[in-house]
């Protein structure tokens, strides 16, 4: 998650004054959030807009403290802060997957893996904490795709098998190659949309199971480079498939994360003697 | 230490029973369920927990559109700019890059403005007999609304940013429509171009 965040941040950079700075392209939004949303709203207000490389470069350093994995807990706080910050104030240029990341990111904040295993007070709070946002994140993500498909439902174009047809003929939601090749394939459109619906429709109620739980992630990695290559939307589609790591097991993430840490094998943990 | 283990996980069971259930409400259309719960809803998961899943539904985008605009100089006015045609060329050949970013909120910001405008527009088709009745209501209405000025901000700073030695005294804009033609026609018809107007800003009424 924090190496995505990292690669968004930078291949931003380009383009950092017309996002963030005095003179960015988007307009100030006319939002007027409470406290809270203020603090994570920064970058509306004109006084601090000048300092929106402050916010860059804050998250960016704690961004490689938190790939490396030190000072984790202050990390993930100051990556939750600076991000939502960096990307509230660039709100029209994303989507619903910047909102899961950001909810995410703040889930993280919550999440101790380096918990002990003794029966301390402390220890137990973190593993209530870890155990709570860990669950509320398979549930987001469980329910994000059960309100998708709810929502499709409530139109005609899916139920018609007419959804991908529509989608991929707006220039801005495709490629050129695209439109030249699948506009002309009736029954991959229809098969494309029912399978999308279908899908999302499934999500919700599959992957609860271990038997059904791999396929199904399969189809949605598949799925969603999918939306992320051939309809533009990079970021949703990769946000979605990060966010599928929820639903790996304890020996799946230790297998993942061993084939990328060099050394440092990723150990068992085994309670005290 | 049992007896914290029990207190915690209760705090927790009932934290999450209460977001989720506030998650419910936040995403459901509004009147599902009263306009107080709703409203309470708003508070607590706007600031941290916003989101909106609805994307392509319940029906998918079925309008192309394209904000093409023109300034007015000392010398003129100038060629009609779609700002979003580097942007297009850009997220087609590097589908990782800014270039989409920039496209999307090309494609966000007109959208919200066309939301504002149709809003006017049966409104007007409500209120006015001529069709320059209409219009006049419409760009009087334009004038004022936040998206117009949104897209008047966005054009300013694009300038600024491709064109900083232009010296422009007004914009003048439009947004092309174009309809794809619809599904069971797709082989026989072709698309429908439709092309709006507002009203166009002064640097110095303003």
């Amino acid at each position: 998650m924090y190496l995505f965040v990292l690669f968004n941040t930078l291949y931003l950079l380009p383009i950092a004054a017309q996002i963030w700075g005095p003179d960015a392209l988007m307009p100030v939004w006319s939002y007027k959030p409470s406290i809270l949303g203020k603090g994570l709203n920064l970058l509306f207000m004109d006084a601090v807009k000048p300092y929106f490389w402050w916010f860059i470069a804050a998250q960016l350093v704690f961004l490689l403290l938190g790939i490396l994995g030190r000072l984790p807990r202050i990390a993930a706080l100051v990556i939750y802060f600076t991000t939502a910050n960096l990307l509230n104030s660039a709100y029209p240029m994303f989507n619903g997957g910047i909102n899961l990341l950001e909810i995410l990111l703040l889930y993280l904040v919550f999440m101790n893996e380096d918990t002990g295993l003794q029966p301390t007070l402390k220890n137990t709070i973190w593993h209530t904490l870890t155990n709570t946002f860990f669950t509320l994140a398979r549930l987001q993500i469980a329910y994000l795709y059960f309100v998708a498909t709810v929502y499709k439902l409530a139109g005609n174009a899916w139920l018609d098998g007419e959804a991908l047809y529509y989608v991929l003929s707006i220039d801005e939601f495709s490629h050129p190659w695209l439109q030249a090749s699948l506009l002309k394939v009736d029954w991959l459109l229809v098969i494309g949309t029912y399978l999308a619906l279908a899908y999302q429709l499934l999500f919700p109620l599959l992957v609860w199971f271990n038997k059904t739980r791999k396929p199904l992630l399969i189809v949605g990695v598949v799925f969603h480079l999918f939306i992320a290559f051939g309809v533009g939307l990079f970021d949703f589609g990769i946000i979605m498939i990060l966010s599928y790591s929820v639903y790996l097991s304890n020996d799946q993430s230790r297998h993942w994360l061993n084939r990328w840490s060099r050394g440092k094998r990723i150990q068992k943990k085994t309670t005290p003697e | 230490m049992k007896k914290w283990s029990q207190i915690l996980t209760a705090l927790a069971l009932f934290f999450l029973l209460g977001h989720f259930a506030a998650t419910i409400v936040y995403t459901s259309p509004r009147g599902t369920f009263p306009k107080s719960l709703h409203q309470r809803a708003d508070q607590y998961m706007i600031p941290l927990f916003h989101q909106n899943w609805n994307l392509f539904a319940p029906e998918p985008p079925k309008v192309s559109r394209a904000l093409f605009f023109r300034c007015e100089t000392a010398e003129g006015w100038s060629e009609w700019i779609n700002p979003a045609t580097t942007f297009m060329e850009g997220h087609y050949s590097y589908r990782v890059s800014y270039h989409g970013k920039l496209l999307q909120a090309n494609t966000n910001l007109l959208h919200y403005l066309m939301v504002d405008y149709y809003r006017y527009y049966l409104l007007a088709e409500e209120k006015q007999e001529t069709e320059q009745e209409k219009e006049e209501f419409i760009f009087e209405a334009m004038e004022k609304s936040k998206q117009y000025k949104a897209i008047i901000h966005y054009l300013q700073q694009y300038l600024a940013w491709k064109m900083p030695e232009q010296e422009w005294q007004s914009i003048e804009f439009y947004c092309e429509v174009t309809i794809p033609p619809p599904y069971k026609e797709r082989t026989t018809a072709s698309p429908e171009l439709q092309r709006i107007k507002f009203p166009i800003y002064s640097a110095s009424n303003n």
